[in-house]
């Protein structure tokens, strides 16, 4: 809604324009049009997308950044071959955790090969695992564990042996793998699972069925995983038939 | 066919072009234009040349930069076509382009226009004078030369909000998205901007 005072400057703005009369030249309403008439037949000029002020002078200066760090980490990658293996064996670490948990069960697929080492070699990484993992915290452990003399191999028995004399080598050198050393002990007093089990089947030889079934079911508290506990009571199984 | 039937076939023509452009919105008229149609951006040019032109030379007080102004405007406005959304409001654009372009100006020639001057007016010269008033202004050709010589002292914003209302014919809400303020504070500017004239002028002439 208008009001009085508002109405009044609204009629007296009217009459000056009224009294000046103003309006653009005809020249300049010409040129314009003739502008509009030209801009017709050819396309409309794309919008310039200015850069940002700031752009180059960030642009520079991450170049700078990126050809220094590459400048400096080349040479002493050259110098330190195994410390970019050190960082991918590292990541791998990650996973560990997982890997350990399923090796008893690659110890049964491999038992035909080397039942020996395996299931063993499996439960010393546990017991490594879980006593790194008290002792000390992941990421120390990780770095251990990815160390040239804790390089663990996992696909063969031969591998098994490896890591064995890698962890004996490693809990000597690292002191803070020296509590390993008790539940390592503690392994070694638990016998070999392959003299164990040519011992239980010379007992079943002898027919001393009273001896091997005890013997077994220390065997079997054992290594209850052991492909030589279905083996062999299967045998009992027959045996009593 | 003779050269009488043939002017008379194109003055008919041309009055139907008019007949059509006149009925036709200034966005319909411009996004004609957009898609290659001249004569649409001339029926456009025409509805508003004088306004604008008007806006123009009263902000610059009728300097000579006027005129190179004026048609840097229809100039930005030509080149932008392409630009111009079709849900937009071609007033408000043509009216945006043409402040910025005089913001450009006065950078250009150092005079600051963002100062917001309101805070610093005494409410009490903004005195309501009632219906009609305590007095009622002659408005005769001496009064409206008085009214040029104060919107030129107005102070720019609320010259500006003044302007884009009386010459251009805008909203409050289409000022305010041309300046880019909010509604209400086109609404004080614009109030104070007439109090101001309004209390002039009866000084002057009341």
């Amino acid at each position: 809604m208008v009001n009085k005072n508002e109405q009044e400057i609204r009629d007296a703005y009217a009459e000056l324009n009224r009294h000046e009369s103003l309006r653009s030249p005809d020249s300049l309403d010409a040129a314009i049009l003739a502008e509009s008439r030209r801009a017709v037949h050819s396309k409309p000029a794309p919008v310039r997308k200015s850069m940002p002020k700031w752009a180059p002078p960030l642009a520079m200066a991450a170049t700078v950044i990126l050809t220094a760090t590459l400048v400096i980490l080349v040479p002493e990658q050259a110098e330190n071959p195994g410390a970019p293996q050190a960082v991918v064996a590292s990541q791998e670490s990650a996973s560990e955790p997982v890997v350990l948990a399923t090796a008893n069960d690659d110890s049964n697929i491999d038992t035909s090969t080397s039942d020996s080492g395996v299931s063993q070699v499996s439960k010393r990484k546990q017991s490594v695992a879980a006593v790194a993992e008290e002792a000390a915290p992941v990421e120390s452990f990780s770095r251990l564990a990815t160390s040239p003399e804790f390089s663990i191999q996992r696909d063969s028995a031969a591998d098994a042996i490896q890591l064995e004399e890698s962890i004996a080598t490693f809990s000597d050198s690292v002191p803070l793998l020296s509590t390993l050393d008790s539940s390592e002990q503690t392994q070694d007093t638990v016998e070999d699972p392959v003299k164990w089990k040519s011992r239980i089947e010379e007992l079943l030889k002898e027919d001393d069925l009273e001896a091997a079934d005890e013997e077994f079911s220390e065997f079997k508290k054992v290594y209850p995983q052991h492909p030589f506990v279905a083996q062999y009571e299967k045998r009992r199984q027959s045996r009593t038939e | 066919m003779s050269a009488h039937t043939a002017t008379s076939r194109y003055s008919v023509r041309m009055d139907a072009h008019a007949d059509d452009t006149q009925n036709r919105s200034d966005e319909e008229l411009f996004l004609a234009y957009t898609v290659g149609d001249a004569a649409a951006f001339e029926s456009v040019y025409r509805r508003h040349k004088d306004r604008l032109y008007r806006f123009v030379y009263r902000q610059l007080n009728g300097s000579a930069a006027v005129d190179e102004i004026f048609q840097d405007v229809w100039t930005r406005v030509i080149r932008a076509r392409a630009d111009f959304r079709k849900d937009g409001v071609f007033i408000t654009w043509l009216y945006s382009i043409a402040r910025n372009r005089l913001i450009d100006h006065f950078r250009a020639d150092g005079r600051r226009r963002d100062v917001f001057v309101e805070d610093e007016e005494d409410e009490s010269q903004h005195a309501d004078f009632g219906e009609r008033g305590p007095q009622a202004l002659a408005i005769n050709a001496e009064l409206a030369q008085r009214l040029k010589e104060l919107i030129g002292d107005l102070p720019p914003p609320q010259q500006e909000v003044f302007l884009l209302k009386e010459e251009a014919g805008l909203s409050v809400q289409q000022i305010a998205t041309v300046t880019g303020c909010d509604p209400e504070t086109a609404k004080s500017r614009l109030r104070y901007a007439i109090n101001k004239l309004r209390k002039h002028l009866l000084e002057d002439h009341g």
